[in-house]
């Protein structure tokens, strides 16, 4: 029994040197944790999809189209006849790598803007703000539509047009943040000190409104995925036979009474990695909040 | 010589309820070597002050009028990136509250380090060891460590000591010193003042030294300046603002630090006034125990009476 607590409390002590705090409230909100692996476990079946997925997903089989789930083929034939386990599995490469490379894209743009507004102030903060206030007016979804319907069809169009989509409310919530901390004394001592602006920005500045950020960039991992599987249901995704989840919905729609696992299946993953960006963000967002860690400590949660 | 001269600044706050006039006319010069006391109650104008001679007042503030001469240069007059070069090089500036001037995330070695990295493009990593010697000039224990601690790993003391090593790092000309005691415990601030001391020897600088603490003030400054709702009252050498005060605000001042001896606390009567509608004529006449018939008439000029400068009808006649 001693023995036993003692190499627990070694491990404690192990954990919090390698990552801090955070990572054992995060530990401890099991839903979250359990989505973290499972998230992690289908960003793997992604990357190797080429080795784990049993049939080539572009080679179809006319004749045995829309078959049923066997276990021959575990998810069934889609509707011109090919493995749909295999295009699923594709698939994920394609919906979880838009989703990160979108929000990438769009959280560097935004945020890189957001900390000049909030910073400078001024003429270039309106600017921006009215730049921002003409995107926010329109929903994210319609905006990125706009921005495919200009860019073309494609999976970098793709990636660009959610991105962008998403790069107001970056604008927004970095700004609000940088107006918090803009005035902080430590801001000021360092610009007493003669610190440049770029020092100031990004030594002083954006370490200390990172939390929100993350935290915000997990809740749009799974956005993303629903605005690019909602784009590719529309058609407007990447361009057919290659294998993504909402294209394989918007094609398998006309099946829906008859075959329905060609749309169930693709919907089920959809659904799957969206709640675990979801959950994963509000692990994020109790663990990085220094206020809520303090409950923590103190075993009310 | 001179270092810094201060010719009839002006400071006005712009906001919408009128113009604040926080620092109105105030003329003053620091000698080589030579440490300024600065008092005055909240309010007075001591900190707009301070921050006006590193330019660091921000909108709706503006320095409408004066010249800070600094070593032969007008510093309001010069670009903002020859201003960054002078801010911690050659001026830089102690804090109050050591709590908040240092930024909670970063390691406090780093943040020193910081200063000879925009000031002489040094990497990080080849002036650390200096920064542990800086450490070791302000005594802080066990230097080697403690530049990879986070600032809430130090007590209050050593944030202290570790900002003023980031003050004097680059071995500045002039240090400005905001209330550097204010924040800490009693038995601390006599080790900060010592250490501030020490410093200013070293260096060869010279101080501002801006407190409430006239005790503090009379111990360690060589000059003297009083300030009240945003004008100089008196100005002249430590010794005898202390113990010969002209001015009757100056004497009411000093005489609320010396309760000790007596029964009672003297206060003085009355509130600091509005300084978007200052009163007229005398801005302490409100609260004046000497006051008479001119004093709510016409502002009282800054007038040199036995070596110091006093702005009081009471000496008017000498002139």
């Amino acid at each position: 029994m001693e023995v036993r607590i003692e190499e627990k409390k070694r491990k404690e002590r192990r954990e919090k040197a390698l990552f801090g705090q955070w990572w054992r409230i995060f530990k401890a909100n099991r839903v979250a944790y359990v989505s973290l692996y499972i998230l992690i476990g289908i960003t793997l079946i992604s990357l190797f999809a080429d080795f784990i997925a049993p049939y080539s997903p572009y080679e179809f089989d006319i004749r045995r189209a829309r078959e049923p789930p066997s276990l021959e083929h575990p998810f069934g034939l889609d509707e011109i006849g090919r493995d749909l386990l295999s295009r699923v599995i594709h698939g994920g490469r394609y919906s979880i790598g838009i989703a990160y490379a979108a929000v990438f894209l769009g959280a560097s743009i935004g945020v890189i803007l957001g900390l000049i507004s909030g910073y400078y102030g001024g003429i270039i903060d309106d600017i921006i703000q009215r730049f921002t206030d003409a995107m926010l007016s329109l929903p994210t979804i319609l905006l990125a539509i706009a921005l495919v319907t200009v860019l073309g069809v494609g999976v970098t169009s793709l990636i660009i047009a959610v991105g962008l989509s998403t790069v107001p409310i970056y604008i927004r919530l970095t700004r609000g943040l940088v107006l918090q901390v803009r005035n902080m004394d430590y801001v000021l001592a360092a610009k007493i000190l003669g610190k440049r602006d770029t020092y100031i920005i990004f030594r002083h500045i954006l370490p200390n409104i990172a939390s929100p950020i993350i935290v915000q960039s997990t809740y749009y991992l799974g956005l993303t995925i629903l605005i690019a599987s909602g784009l590719g249901f529309l058609g407007l995704g990447v361009p057919p036979p290659t294998p993504e989840w909402g294209a394989m919905i918007g094609r398998g729609r006309e099946f829906l009474i008859s075959s329905p696992h060609i749309v169930a299946f693709p919907g089920i993953f959809i659904l799957i990695t969206a709640l675990c960006f979801n959950l994963i963000g509000d692990g994020l967002r109790d663990a990085l909040d220094p206020k809520m860690a303090k409950y923590i400590r103190r075993g009310r949660i | 010589m001179k270092i810094l001269e201060v010719r009839n600044l002006k400071v006005y706050y712009f906001l919408h309820r009128g113009i604040v006039k926080a620092v109105d006319g105030v003329s003053f010069s620091v000698e080589e070597g030579e440490i300024l006391g600065i008092a005055g109650e909240s309010g007075s104008g001591k900190s707009t002050l301070a921050h006006s001679i590193l330019r660091l007042i921000k909108p709706p503030g503006e320095i409408v009028e004066g010249e800070i001469i600094f070593q032969g240069k007008d510093l309001t007059k010069l670009s903002e990136d020859e201003m960054r070069e002078i801010r911690g090089r050659d001026i830089s500036m102690v804090f109050q509250d050591p709590n908040t001037y240092l930024n909670p995330i970063m390691k406090v070695g780093l943040q020193v380090a910081e200063v000879y990295e925009a000031h002489q493009n040094a990497k990080i990593e080849t002036v650390l060891d200096k920064v542990v010697n800086l450490f070791k000039k302000v005594k802080i224990t066990d230097p080697e460590k403690r530049i990879y601690s986070y600032p809430h790993e130090l007590s209050g003391g050593m944030k202290q000591r570790a900002l003023i090593s980031m003050a004097v790092a680059l071995k500045p000309k002039l240090i400005i010193l905001d209330e550097p005691t204010s924040a800490l415990d009693v038995t601390i601030q006599l080790e900060i003042v010592n250490l501030l001391k020490e410093m200013k020897e070293e260096l060869n600088a010279s101080m501002i030294f801006i407190s409430h603490d006239l005790e503090l003030l009379s111990e360690i400054t060589d000059k003297l300046m009083i300030m009240y709702a945003g004008k100089v009252v008196e100005y002249g050498s430590t010794k005898e603002v202390f113990n010969n005060p002209k001015h009757p605000y100056t004497e009411a001042l000093i005489n609320s630090i010396k309760y000790i001896r007596k029964d009672t606390l003297p206060t003085i009567e009355g509130e600091p006034p509005s300084l978007i509608n200052p009163p007229n004529g005398c801005r302490f006449h409100p609260r004046c125990p000497k006051k008479f018939d001119i004093c709510d008439k016409t502002e009282p000029s800054l007038i040199t009476i036995d070596g110091r400068k006093v702005s009081c009808h009471l000496y008017g006649e000498e002139e």
